[in-house]
């Protein structure tokens, strides 16, 4: 009973430490290429704000679905897959 | 976890709304009386009422003050005084690099020593970066705080079943229903405020929390930037001699041609008294979202027109956009009427949704043992929803108060922070039946109270000397009588709420406590 309460409160915070936390660092991440990105296209100032802009939406779609998903392996398996393929993006793009 | 989309939407949205639910309440009450901040400035400093502004003699006095005390600084920056705001604001720039300011009375120039009230710059201020923390902690925490805010908006909407018919379902004082009913309505009628206002406060702040970009083109004046998205990048200035520059009585003739007789905003100037001085002038009149008041730049030294330096790119309108909506600058009076009321739906949004939480769990209960997490969640709630307006009328209490003893120190702030905590205490120690009747009593009582009191010290201090001279203050007086209304109806009709939704309670402990008993035998 004791044991599947606790897991049950661990669970919740993973649920809301997943989206939130590596949510944030898939943002900042995506606000940093798409900065690169823009940056071919428009002057500096403007590629900034529209890359924040942009990112802003991601984050609160990010945690939105990450509500959306029940599974708690899949709900991982995605976040981490998709901060380690921005971050590989970041590393290249430099 | 959660079964459906809609009942995980469900858990997201009531519990990421209690966690920062108070702290938004705060924000969003804030952020509606900021709307007549400079109103409420003008209110604490009664002095400032009396001065007949006469913008041309105010930028004259402006301009001569900044001749005489900052010749060779590397910016002069005017607000020019109007009927809202009396006195000339004056930044500049020194040639070390250091900002000095200063505030003039637009008629003689002379510096001011205004009375140290922070006036309504406070809910301002507290709106977008509380108190007593630092200055970058206070605008991270509202920043996440708008962030909680804008997932419980979609996260609420998805939520919504039926939201057309739960729009049309408000029933009124009838138990729990009719604080989901009053969050529902309330939600819903101003849904497209909540969700602009929330997503472009995010906006403003980006560089806060997402400072990566900056970092990287900018490496060495990250806030270089702010001046590129605003302006168009000029060619740095070499070998810049110096130079007279024309008076501004001369200066200002192409802009009578141009505008005709028009209020002015902002003057400001670059490279004062330099051969490459610009001075750019600012309309007050600004009907437009993007903020696209009509400016003109001239050469402060030759008086020639200089074509416009205003950075005016999609992007940088759509930043310019973003930050107009928050700040509404181009709201006129009813506008702004209608953006304070929907400011205070949103309290009303986030006080329903907290109270709905907390009769909920008491709902759920299965024993009439008080519990000490729903005893404070019902204490907060009182002290955000009702403590925070009275702490508010402290706060105006405090200023004429100052008035009155006539005395060097501001105690505005303090007390509105020591009234706030009293009201905490106070509730800690008073029975759950009578929370709402005391702390709405207090509120009732102090807000019919102000427009007296402040008649009668401002009468007392020969700040006015009749009714007609009252008007300006009786404005923001009018808005208490009116919130002191509301607050009478709400005093007469809460009990309802709480009998229907206790004797719930009581009902449902009766059938829980056969079964109880039945189970133990």
């Amino acid at each position: 009973m004791i044991s599947s309460t606790v897991q049950y409160h661990f669970t919740v915070l993973y649920r809301f430490i997943l989206p939130f936390l590596l949510g944030y660092a898939c943002t900042a991440l995506l606000a940093s290429n798409l900065t690169v990105l823009f940056y071919l296209l428009f002057p500096k100032a403007e590629a900034i704000y529209l890359a924040a802009f942009i990112s802003i939406l991601f984050f609160v779609s990010f945690v939105i679905s990450s509500f959306c998903i029940h599974s708690l392996p899949k709900l991982s398996l995605i976040s981490i897959s998709l901060t380690t393929g921005l971050a590989a993006i970041y590393w290249i793009a430099g | 976890m959660q079964k459906s989309i809609r009942q995980s939407m469900a858990w997201l949205h009531s519990w990421t709304g209690l966690i920062f639910g108070w702290l938004l309440f705060a924000i969003f009450l804030m952020g509606s009386l900021s709307y007549y901040r400079h109103d409420i400035s003008l209110w604490m400093q009664p002095s400032l009422a009396h001065i007949q502004v006469n913008q041309d003699t105010a930028i004259q006095t402006a301009y001569q003050y900044l001749e005489q005390h900052a010749p060779d600084a590397k910016t002069w920056f005017m607000n020019v005084a109007n009927e809202q705001k009396p006195v000339n604001q004056i930044y500049w720039q020194r040639s070390d690099g250091a900002y000095e300011n200063k505030t003039l009375n637009p008629n003689t120039g002379q510096e001011l020593n205004l009375a140290k009230t922070q006036g309504g710059d406070f809910f301002y201020q507290l709106h977008f970066q509380l108190f007593g923390v630092p200055i970058l902690v206070g605008r991270l925490i509202v920043s996440l705080a708008a962030f909680i805010m804008l997932i419980a908006l979609i996260s609420g909407v998805i939520t919504h079943k039926k939201i057309l018919t739960d729009f049309f379902t408000l029933r009124a004082f009838k138990g729990q229903r009719s604080y989901l009913d009053f969050h529902n309505v309330s939600s819903v009628i101003a849904l497209p405020f909540f969700l602009t206002i929330t997503f472009t406060g995010l906006a403003i702040f980006f560089y806060l929390y997402l400072p990566w970009g900056m970092q990287k083109l900018y490496p060495e004046n990250n806030f270089q930037y702010f001046e590129e998205i605003n302006a168009k990048i000029t060619p740095k200035i070499e070998n810049n001699s110096p130079a007279q520059m024309q008076s501004i009585h001369n200066l200002m003739q192409p802009l009578q041609r141009e505008w005709g007789k028009t209020e002015y905003s902002t003057i400001n100037v670059k490279n004062p008294n330099t051969e490459q001085a610009q001075i750019t002038f600012t309309e007050a009149k600004d009907h437009s979202i993007t903020r696209n008041q009509a400016q003109i730049t001239l050469n402060a030294v030759t008086g020639e027109k200089l074509s416009s330096t205003k950075n005016d790119s999609a992007i940088a309108t759509l930043n310019a956009g973003v930050y107009g909506l928050h700040m509404a600058t181009f709201a006129q009076p009813l506008l702004r009427l209608v953006l304070f009321f929907s400011g205070l739906l949103g309290c009303v949004m986030v006080a329903s949704g907290l109270l709905l939480w907390s009769l909920k769990r008491q709902l759920q209960t299965k024993t009439e043992k008080s519990h000490v997490g729903h005893y404070l969640v019902q204490r907060l709630n009182i002290s955000a929803i009702i403590g925070l307006p009275i702490a508010v009328l402290g706060y105006f209490y405090a200023n004429r108060i100052g008035l009155l003893i006539q005395s060097s120190q501001n105690y505005e702030v303090m007390s509105f922070f020591i009234i706030w905590l009293s009201i905490f205490g106070m509730s800690l120690c008073i029975k759950k039946q009578y929370l709402w009747k005391i702390n709405l009593g207090i509120f009732i009582a102090l807000a019919f109270l102000l427009p007296i009191f402040n008649f009668f010290i401002l009468l007392q201090q020969n700040l006015i000397q009749g009714l007609v001279e009252f008007w300006p203050f009786f404005k923001i007086d009018l808005f208490m009588i009116i919130f002191a209304l509301l607050a009478i109806f709400l005093y007469r009709n809460i009990t309802p709420i709480q009998h229907k939704a206790q004797s719930r309670i009581r009902t449902k402990l009766k059938i829980v406590e056969p079964e109880h008993k039945e189970e133990g035998c």
